[in-house]
């Protein structure tokens, strides 16, 4: 179980996480939802543990984060950071990273078998030997998601996965993410798409001004109040095969 | 077929072609020169033969042959690092000031009248060491500020060494020479100065060549899989610092090379430094003592290496540029 207990974390001067505390727990999918600079990818930073909270702790298994080597932090949470990456990689190669972990000089065979049963499980047999910088968005970020799966961690935390994908990779995308979950992981998204979140997460946390403002399943938080607060838009919310949608009001024309 | 790049026969291939091609380059330069030795000659007497006359001219063709070999791997391998590790690709092993430093104190040293060949060594490896640590803590933040404070801090050195080529006076030519760089001061001490220095650089940036290339991801991504960025950076820069400085301080600055060979072999074998930097290693074996053969003969009396490599090197590079698929480093 990973934990989140009061965590602030302070950039310069400027309190960017206050208070924060949620818990992840096995069968989880969580959404982080909030505007740009609310602090969602501070929080997935924060856990991973580039960022060192002032106050509060993260605690991973019983263990605070902050004290664990980088390493050893890997082999338990699969963090794919929002940085986009440009490589002239191989493919197989790209995958193979995520056994860095576990691997001293380089990787062996048995890495190499895990990674190529990765890729088939996202869907891109056959890929390996591509360049990296070849495929296309989608393509990319299934192959991101082949590396964390190697790294066979218990939690995800994905910074933006679907952000500028089209509709059908965001969907395999995050088809992909709720297969891992059921199969006994955790996982924690940063995600712009409101309705993609309503669709695939069973909880919502919505941040606002580094704080976690709302937080519960999407059909307790998502409504027209809760939006505008955050978001400082006008929706409305309507039902559909009990998710919540939300469609934007101030349409102009 | 389906293996991780670093490990495909065509690879294998490559690095067993190199190893030939290197050796034969190394033959082939200590045999011509101002008198030509015949091939056989030279590997007979390299291992054993007793022709005194013959031994004189292997030998000191030889310890320039070998100095460059040690030199160029040395670049290559400090030009792969940084390329790798600034995911930048005109990073290469001055980058971060080296040359700069080492100038500095050569020309000093030269100028104060103390331009013993060791004094020289001693003055050029300390600046340089002294540079690079001090644009690392000027810039250690990030990237950016590590690249722009060597770019400053090469212009501020720069000056100083123009500044002190001026004042140089009838020394001037000692100077200039030792700045363009190149193996006619070569000696046997140079070797035996060098070996061991550029030796365990290389094997801690090989060692740290898969790390390098999670770095290639970038540096967020080389930290989500495990890797300690700051660590790596740091063992990365006093390495490639160190085989720089080493390089520089017995061959003066030879440009170039540690920019080129690395791209060079890139557009050859692809990005994964596993082998990339073998094979950039011993391409640069093959490379150097043929540009020294141009440097003792194409004029009379001595060519500075450095204009060589820039004349070979860079419509070399521009053809392969052209033919090949993108080199790219970072994207």
């Amino acid at each position: 179980m990973l934990r989140v207990e009061g965590v602030s974390v302070r950039l310069k001067s400027m309190e960017i996480l206050k208070d924060v505390t949620f818990e992840l727990r096995e069968g989880d999918l969580i959404a982080l939802l909030g505007p740009n600079g609310s602090g969602k990818s501070t929080i997935l930073r924060t856990l991973f543990g580039l960022l060192k909270p002032v106050n509060g702790v993260v605690y991973l298994d019983g263990k605070t984060v902050h004290g664990m080597k980088i390493q050893d932090v890997a082999k338990i949470l699969g963090y794919l950071p929002q940085e986009n990456s440009e490589t002239n990689l191989r493919v197989i190669d790209v995958v193979l990273l995520g056994r860095t972990p576990y691997v001293g000089l380089t990787p062996s065979n048995k890495d190499l078998k895990i990674a190529l049963e990765a890729l088939e499980l996202v869907g891109l047999k056959d890929f390996e030997n591509r360049y990296f910088s070849e495929l296309s968005g989608g393509e990319k970020q299934k192959v991101m998601l082949a590396r964390i799966f190697c790294q066979q961690t218990d939690f995800l935390l994905l910074d933006e996965p679907t952000s500028h994908l089209d509709i059908r990779s965001q969907v395999e995308v995050m088809n992909i993410v709720k297969r891992m979950v059921d199969e006994g992981k955790a996982a924690i998204i940063a995600i712009h798409d409101i309705n993609l979140a309503a669709s695939f997460c069973n909880r919502i946390l919505m941040v606002k001004n580094g704080r976690i403002a709302y937080a519960g399943k999407s059909s307790e938080v998502i409504n027209p109040e809760s939006i505008r607060d955050v978001f400082g838009v006008e929706v409305d919310v309507v039902r559909y095969n009990g998710r919540a949608l939300v469609v934007p009001k101030d349409v102009m024309g | 077929m389906t293996r991780a790049t670093g490990t495909t026969p065509k690879n294998y291939a490559i690095l067993g072609l190199l190893i030939i091609v290197g050796l034969a380059s190394i033959i082939l330069s200590v045999s011509v020169g101002s008198s030509d030795i015949n091939f056989w000659d030279v590997v007979k007497t390299i291992f054993g033969d007793e022709n005194a006359t013959l031994k004189s001219i292997v030998d000191f063709r030889l310890r320039r042959t070998i100095l460059a070999v040690i030199v160029g791997a040395a670049l290559t391998t400090a030009g792969c690092a940084m390329q790798s590790l600034f995911r930048n690709p005109l990073a290469d092993p001055y980058i971060l000031g080296v040359s700069s430093g080492a100038s500095v104190g050569a020309a000093l040293v030269i100028l104060l009248g103390f331009a013993s060949s060791l004094n020289i060594i001693t003055a050029a490896f300390f600046s340089a060491i002294i540079t690079v640590y001090l644009v690392y803590q000027l810039g250690k933040t990030s990237t950016y500020s590590l690249l722009l404070a060597g770019v400053a801090m090469a212009t501020f050195l720069s000056g100083i060494t123009s500044l002190l080529i001026y004042l140089a006076g009838k020394d001037m030519h000692q100077v200039v020479f030792w700045i363009m760089g190149g193996f006619w001061t070569a000696s046997w001490l140079k070797v035996k100065i060098v070996l061991l220095p550029v030796f365990v650089g290389i094997v801690i940036v090989v060692y740290n060549s898969w790390k390098l290339n999670a770095i290639l991801l970038g540096e967020e991504h080389a930290a989500s899989v495990g890797v300690d960025v700051n660590r790596l950076k740091r063992i990365i820069i006093t390495f490639a610092a160190l085989l720089t400085a080493s390089a520089v301080s017995v061959s003066g600055v030879i440009g170039f090379v540690g920019l080129i060979i690395p791209h060079a072999m890139r557009l050859v074998v692809g990005e994964d430094n596993r082998i990339l930097l073998p094979t950039a290693i011993l391409f640069s074996a093959a490379f150097m003592p043929l540009v020294d053969v141009v440097a003792r003969t194409a004029v009379s009396g001595e060519l500075p290496v450095g204009i060589i490599t820039a004349l070979l090197g860079a419509p070399f590079f521009i053809y392969l540029l052209r033919r090949g698929k993108t080199i790219d480093a970072s994207g």
